[in-house]
């Protein structure tokens, strides 16, 4: 299981110790400020973070986007992944969002003609040396651009189109199974190959990580939807660094494979345990529980 | 006068090909060294849906290398800011300025190329409204980055006096139309009742020395690629490309070779005094075509080490 965390666009500074924590990857959703910027900044502070820029889509024209994930894909190394999901009232285009982002990505000339947008516009009034085919340059570094779909508006076109899906942290995860399932009786080969992402809000008790919660709970979800890269939102208040830390020291090694070989869980307990009794502070703090 | 130099366009082209994911990321690279020499800003241009890659998305390339420079300040010249969305555009400015400590200089050009408004649906007629659309969502943020206007039609001058903007000329102007226009801007600024920005020129620039690509090998290349670009892109007059119209190509070209400031440190101080007695309180240097990238840092580091003052400006 991969794990990623989610950073404001507002304060990406713990980008480096994110990365240094051994996390893979870093969400940023579009708020006030420009995820894509954001994104962008990465490139001077880390050196292997994938960066998610997460987005709504519908309300913009498409090509805009397209424009600055291929740029900030090229400025990080092909380190970019796109998670999309409607923008309000947009629901009815998102299969025509999801059309002109794959062919901005392609590199190759294309024509769309669709409900809302027309690439080329052809406009009459618009005159000197038209294109009858655009090409969106530059192409990102990566050959396939991955695309995730976030949130479950428009989940049927993960499927259809072979991207990955990106969970929200209040979904049922039974509903996730049983979507997920219903797939693979649909399109076993295309669902194979498709990352099946959360975000995930882990258990915080007076302002503790519960370590046995936390990794029952992704052990659960492993099992329920095939989990495969978990994006931690932490709680507001929330001690990032020592969260980060504890996360990736405690929960991320028992979830990585199937079942631990007799001792290692109680081997690793007592190693912490250890490390907390000749901890001057005591046991870390998570989350601030005022 | 301060000195900032340009243009990173991140185009791999007919006479330059490159590996474009090696150009940006060596950008910050760059960035660094600009820093380094002792220059105010570094600058990129805009363009879009062409077969060179010319870069669409200047501020997001900005974005990652501001990160790894501490002073060196990061201008447009020019964006296209009519074909963008003006509430997305006017986000992604204010969130690279922030990011970049405030060293963001947004140097916006009207647009002229049919086929990129036409791209994204735009009428390029509308351009005008437009711009001025998008100008007011940048003004309207908590910390707008100062803003530089390129243009010197009347419209172009009454949008950017009224709102306290700096201007950008561009850099194939002769000396006596520098004056000319630096009168206009400051006229245009009183006649707002608003004292004048700062006043910005491009110019193509090469310091020529031991070890540095000669003048005469240079104008060629520069002369390459404005032929190219001008001769597939710039419709002159009428309704045809420079291609299509080779008098008036071979004109623009002329002012082209004529105007760029290239020679000895001391030809090339001297000319850049000049226009700092005309009112000119930035110049960027344009070393970095497409068909000098690479080649230029040598004659980049002669023109620093004689002829900047060590806080990016002329000595």
């Amino acid at each position: 299981m991969r794990f990623g965390w989610q950073l404001d666009p507002a304060d990406v500074g713990p980008a480096p110790m994110i990365e240094g924590c051994g996390y893979d990857v870093v969400l940023i959703a579009a708020t006030a400020r420009s995820a894509t910027a954001a994104a962008a900044t990465l490139a001077a502070t880390t050196s292997a973070l994938r960066v998610v820029v997460a987005e709504e889509v519908g309300a913009e024209h498409p090509v805009e986007l397209a424009e600055e994930i291929a740029v900030a894909d090229l400025v990080l190394g092909g380190r970019v992944l796109l998670a999309v999901r409607p923008a309000a009232g947009c629901a009815d285009r998102f299969a025509e969002v999801l059309d002109l982002l794959s062919d901005a990505f392609a590199a190759h000339p294309f024509r769309h003609q669709g409900d809302v947008w027309s690439v080329p516009a052809n406009l009459p009034e618009n005159h000197f040396n038209l294109e009858s085919l655009v090409r969106v340059m530059p192409a990102p570094a990566q050959l396939d651009m991955p695309i995730w779909i976030a949130g479950p508006v428009g989940r049927s076109e993960a499927l259809e189109r072979g991207f990955g899906v990106l969970a929200d942290p209040d979904e049922d995860v039974a509903e996730l199974g049983s979507w997920w399932a219903a797939a693979a009786a649909a399109a076993p080969g295309r669902v194979r190959r498709m990352r099946r992402a959360m975000v995930w809000e882990p258990p915080v008790v007076a302002g503790r990580l519960d370590v046995t919660a936390a990794v029952d709970d992704l052990r659960r979800r492993q099992t329920a939807i095939g989990l495969d890269v978990v994006i931690v939102r932490p709680p507001a208040g929330a001690d990032v660094d020592a969260l980060a830390a504890e996360l990736t020291t405690e929960v991320r090694p028992r979830v990585q494979l199937d079942r631990l070989p007799p001792g290692l869980d109680e081997h690793w307990t007592a190693h912490r345990a250890a490390n907390e009794a000749t901890s001057d502070t005591g046991p870390s703090t998570a989350v601030d529980p005022t | 006068m301060r000195v900032g130099v340009g243009l990173w366009t991140f185009q791999s082209t007919h006479s330059a090909p490159r590996n474009l994911a090696a150009e940006y990321a060596r950008f910050p690279e760059d960035a660094r060294r600009v820093e380094a020499l002792g220059f105010d800003s570094l600058w990129l241009a805009e363009h879009r849906f062409w077969y060179d890659g010319w870069c669409p998305q200047p501020l997001v390339a900005i974005a990652g290398a501001a990160a790894a420079t501490t002073t060196l300040r990061f201008g447009t010249a020019m964006l296209l800011l009519p074909q963008h969305d003006a509430d997305r555009f006017a986000r992604l400015a204010v969130s690279v300025s922030e990011a970049s400590g405030g060293r963001l200089d947004l140097g916006v050009g009207l647009g002229h190329r049919d086929a990129e408004f036409d791209a994204v649906g735009l009428r390029r007629d509308r351009r005008g409204a437009r711009m001025t659309d998008a100008l007011d969502a940048i003004l309207a943020t908590d910390a707008p980055p100062p803003i530089w206007i390129g243009g010197m039609a009347g419209p172009a001058l009454e949008r950017g006096a009224s709102r306290g903007t700096g201007f950008v000329l561009p850099q194939t102007l002769y000396p006596a139309e520098v004056v000319e226009h630096v009168a206009t801007i400051r006229s245009a600024a009183e006649a707002a009742g608003r004292d004048p920005g700062p006043i910005g020129i491009l110019k193509d620039c090469w310091v020529t020395g031991p070890g540095i690509a000669g003048a005469d090998d240079v104008r060629e290349r520069i002369r390459w690629h404005y032929r190219e670009e001008a001769g597939a892109w710039w419709v002159l007059k009428g309704t045809h490309t420079g291609f299509q119209q080779p008098e008036l190509l071979d004109r623009q070209l002329r002012r082209v070779y004529d105007t760029a400031v290239i020679g000895d440190v001391d030809t090339v101080g001297s000319s850049l005094a000049e226009l700092r007695d005309c009112g000119v309180d930035l110049v960027t240097l344009r070393f970095w075509f497409d068909v000098t990238a690479g080649d230029a840092w040598p004659s980049m580091e002669r023109f620093a080490a004689s002829l900047l003052d060590g806080a990016g400006r002329l000595r």
